[in-house]
């Protein structure tokens, strides 16, 4: 692999270079959109330096524990944002979000880190954390989409799922068709962009790898993994989210609980 | 008596509207449900449906209860028919061929049946391949209870079963539900805001008064 090349921070300020030109247009044209810029831009370094710092200190004392709890926190801040993007929510949502995605996020890298690159111990933190991140990211989008369609069919198509209780489906029968549109709607994301990677987008992970200096298959073979990892975890973690939700949502004995529903907002 | 609803309480939104509602039905009887709206006649029927749970009560079926009987079961026994017809986005066929494939069902799907259920209720057969949504409100009404006759049910619960409809159709449906009432096909109770229908059905009259709970009759 060749070195990659190091960037020195007087390199990285010429970068902000660029941002200060945008902030001037957007004076210039009294668009108002500098100061928010400047926040932006203040917190990416800000964000970005501090995980850097974790990351580096992670990589080098990790211990198993230590890589647990962040994890556990990981899981816990994208259960969080996946529940509060859908415009309903219900009780326990995100108990659910953060199960289905542990367990789904959990399983795939494992068998990533395990099986396929073959990294010992399977939890590394050097792989462990940066594949969690990018597992979690788009689970988290999924299982948004999955979860607020499923919750807009129960509360907007409440009269078609009771006509068909009350004429003898048990719920799941009765939950079947929105839960597998539900589903259908989770996966949109991430099979578009299986569909057009490469050709459209070139993959913020592999552009950095190549940039990094790494060659060009190697980062392609690495990308293969990553999108199969990023589809399966989507996938199972949002079947797995809508089939808990279901139950939370019906009752055993077949009712609809429409008032365990709650709009956000409004 | 194969319908029993003892000393049943009804709630909704969190407030207590009915009280002591006891209800018994034979095969052959028809009760007509009326009262002010808000006063809990929906809420009753989707008790008796299992939709909605009662405060307080017993429910019994042939004497079981409907958890004794696997809600699903029960439900295709003790059929609720709501007021809005809720017609599933495919064909008018599709729509009543859709109750056998629950796993409640005990029996195939029945075409000729279907078609001969449409005409009594004044729904040309030739609206079978059409899409159901398409209909008018009337005729959605309509196939909504050719829907749950179709699973030959013994007790139908019907909230308005004929407020969408024209005076003609209405007479229809009356017609059919009056006749097979007399054969003991099944019993009904149906809510209705139409004073001359318990009437025309020669149904007895159930005013909900006796049951309302104080503070309950004048809400929304």
């Amino acid at each position: 692999m060749n070195e990659a090349m190091d960037i020195s921070y007087w390199q990285l300020c010429s970068a902000a270079v660029l941002l200060f030109l945008a902030g001037g247009i957007s004076f210039l044209l009294k668009l108002g959109l500098e100061k928010k810029l400047a926040l932006a831009a203040t917190r990416t370094v800000c964000q970005l330096l501090l995980v850097g710092l974790v990351l580096d200190s992670v990589f080098r004392h990790g211990t198993f524990a230590f890589v647990c709890a962040i994890l556990a926190v990981m899981i816990g801040v994208a259960s969080h944002a996946a529940i509060k993007r859908p415009s309903r929510g219900f009780e326990g949502a995100w108990l659910i979000a953060f199960f289905s995605l542990a367990v789904t996020s959990l399983l795939v890298i494992w068998t990533v880190t395990r099986v396929v690159i073959q990294v010992d111990p399977w939890w590394t933190p050097r792989y462990m954390i940066p594949l969690m991140g990018m597992v979690l990211g788009n689970s988290l989008t999924g299982i948004s989409l999955g979860m607020d369609h499923f919750l807009e069919v129960l509360s907007v198509r409440r009269a078609e799922v009771e006509t068909e209780l009350a004429l003898g489906a048990t719920a799941w029968e009765a939950a079947r068709e929105p839960v597998a549109e539900s589903a259908r709607r989770a996966m949109i994301p991430i099979i578009n962009s299986m569909m057009v990677v490469g050709l459209v987008s070139l993959p913020g992970m592999m552009t950095g790898q190549v940039l990094a200096g790494s060659d060009p298959m190697k980062a392609v073979k690495y990308q293969i993994v990553v999108m199969f990892m990023i589809a399966a975890a989507a996938a199972m973690g949002a079947m797995l989210l809508l089939v808990f939700s279901f139950r939370r949502l019906f009752s055993k004995d077949h009712r609809l609980l429409i008032g365990k529903i709650y709009k956000r907002g409004s | 008596m194969i319908f029993d609803a003892k000393n049943i309480s009804v709630a909704a939104g969190g407030r207590t509207l009915l009280e002591g509602v006891e209800l018994r039905m034979d095969k052959g009887d028809l009760f007509v449900l009326s009262g002010q709206s808000g006063a809990g006649k929906t809420t009753l029927l989707r008790v008796l449906a299992w939709l909605d749970l009662p405060q307080a009560g017993e429910i019994e079926f042939e004497g079981k209860s409907p958890l004794e009987w696997g809600v699903n079961n029960y439900r295709r026994k003790v059929v609720y028919v709501s007021q809005r017809a809720a017609m599933m986005d495919e064909s008018v066929e599709n729509n009543l061929r859709r109750v056998f494939r629950y796993a409640s069902a005990g029996k195939g799907f029945d075409r000729d049946r279907a078609v001969s259920l449409l005409e009594k209720l004044g729904v040309e057969p030739e609206r079978m391949g059409q899409d159901a949504r398409s209909l008018s409100e009337g005729q959605q009404q309509r196939v909504s209870l050719a829907r749950a006759l179709m699973l030959e049910p013994e007790i139908l619960l019907l909230d308005e079963p004929t407020g969408s409809l024209d005076p003609d159709t209405v007479g229809m449906v009356e017609e059919y539900l009056v006749g097979e009432v007399a054969k003991r096909s099944f019993a009904i109770l149906v809510v209705s805001h139409d004073p001359g229908q318990a009437g025309r059905l020669g149904a007895k009259k159930i005013e909900l008064a006796s049951w309302l709970v104080s503070n309950g009759g004048g809400g929304a």
